[in-house]
């Protein structure tokens, strides 16, 4: 079984894997092994969502009272980078299909300086709380004019903590992908993809994706309680 | 022969246009405005949060908002799946296995939820065991939005001493 030589911009193409018949299986199986990962992505986070459905249900008042502390504001600003980010990064793939390599690198950097911004706006938000004792489990002291009531607030502390673990696991989330978005950067400098070789910056583009799906429901449901 | 000349086919992959990306991203932009308008709108039509109230639970209009917010957010979620993530017009497998593990979500979520969300229906004392507790601090805890203190409920001297916190 000999595959024609197909070059990506004069440099030899990736060597398709003996294991598979052709590009488009080796391309489809690992965008398949990389959706089959997200679902386990799906299923790990849906722990913490019901966990964060169940405490609202038994104490939605104290759910109420206890996101007042957060600020709307922020959690909109952050969720504008990071759909614009997405949009960064759906184009990034689109410009790896079409073999646009300096077009690949801009939109690569673009999304990892998108979550960047993402992640200090999150250290504002999360320092304004630290700084007040508003820390998640056994931390929790809150102190100062406006924090101080909910030291009285039975479970408000349960809520911080939801919030500090959810936010932290997506945060943490944001960072493998600026590692791996940084990889792939480095990787189309080289010009490594193209037309018939992009899966790699299509299975990052999925995880970035899913990052944005997570924020996307952790949005309302934390800083949109009324 | 038909499987073995699909195998053997170039790797050739929908491209979706340009146009496609920015209307998506311009629909995701909107919904987030509709999530935070509605949460204002529904947040200024009723009174502020009262976690020292009568542990009545969520209102109509919290309930309400808490259904247009997954609603919207499950509409931005499926055109980010759908277009962002190529499910549209990617394999129809991918598909499948993340309607597959979905499903699994709702029984996850469904089962889990039918204690909490029961509760009371036999035993009223059971639905917000916390409210009596809710009552005594509510003299000491002051809504950090709200410009005057909040003033001592004259309920909360009433309450039994059996039901007296233990913070």
């Amino acid at each position: 079984m000999s595959q024609p030589l197909a070059t990506i911009s004069g440099r030899p193409a990736p060597p398709l894997a003996h294991h598979f018949e052709s590009m488009k299986q080796q391309h489809d199986s690992a965008v398949l092994g990389m959706w089959v990962f997200l679902l386990t992505e799906i299923l790990l986070f849906s722990g913490l969502f019901v966990g964060y459905a169940v405490y609202r249900a038994l104490h939605p008042e104290v759910f109420q009272a206890a996101s007042q502390l957060l600020d709307w504001r922020m959690g909109m600003l952050n969720t504008f980078v990071l759909l614009t980010s997405s949009l960064t990064m759906a184009l990034a793939v689109r410009a790896a299909q079409l073999g646009r390599h300096r077009q690949l690198a801009l939109l690569l950097a673009s999304t990892l300086a998108l979550a960047g911004v993402f992640l200090v706006v999150k250290y504002f938000e999360y320092s304004h709380k630290l700084h007040r004792g508003i820390a998640p489990g056994f931390w929790f002291s809150p102190h100062g004019a406006e924090a101080a009531g909910l030291a009285d607030l039975p479970y408000a502390r349960n809520f911080f903590s939801i919030y500090f673990v959810m936010t932290a696991l997506h945060g943490i989330h944001v960072l493998i992908g600026m590692a791996a978005i940084g990889w792939l950067l480095a990787r189309a400098r080289r010009q490594d993809f193209g037309g018939e070789y992009y899966y790699p910056v299509e299975c990052v583009g999925l995880y970035w994706h899913l990052v944005d799906l997570v924020w996307i429901y952790l949005f309302p449901l934390l800083y949109l309680i009324d | 022969m038909r499987y073995r000349e699909n195998l053997m086919k170039a790797a050739t992959h929908h491209v979706t246009p340009l146009w496609v990306y920015l209307a998506v991203f311009g629909g995701l932009c909107l919904l987030t405005l509709a999530t935070v308008g509605q949460s204002l709108v529904l947040g200024a039509l009723q009174p502020a949060p009262d976690p020292w109230g009568d542990g009545g639970g969520h209102s109509f209009l919290t309930n309400l908002s808490i259904a247009l917010a997954l609603a919207i957010a499950t509409v931005k979620a499926g055109l980010v799946a759908l277009f962002f993530m190529h499910l549209l017009h990617g394999e129809r497998f991918n598909l499948a296995a993340l309607l597959g593990s979905l499903f699994f979500v709702v029984i996850f979520f469904g089962l889990t939820l039918i204690d909490p969300l029961t509760r009371g229906q036999f035993n009223p004392e059971e639905a917000h065991p916390l409210a009596p507790q809710m009552n005594r601090i509510g003299a000491r805890f002051q809504h950090p939005a709200s410009e005057d203190p909040a003033e001592p409920e004259p309920a909360a001297t009433e309450l039994p001493p059996e039901t007296a916190p233990v913070l």
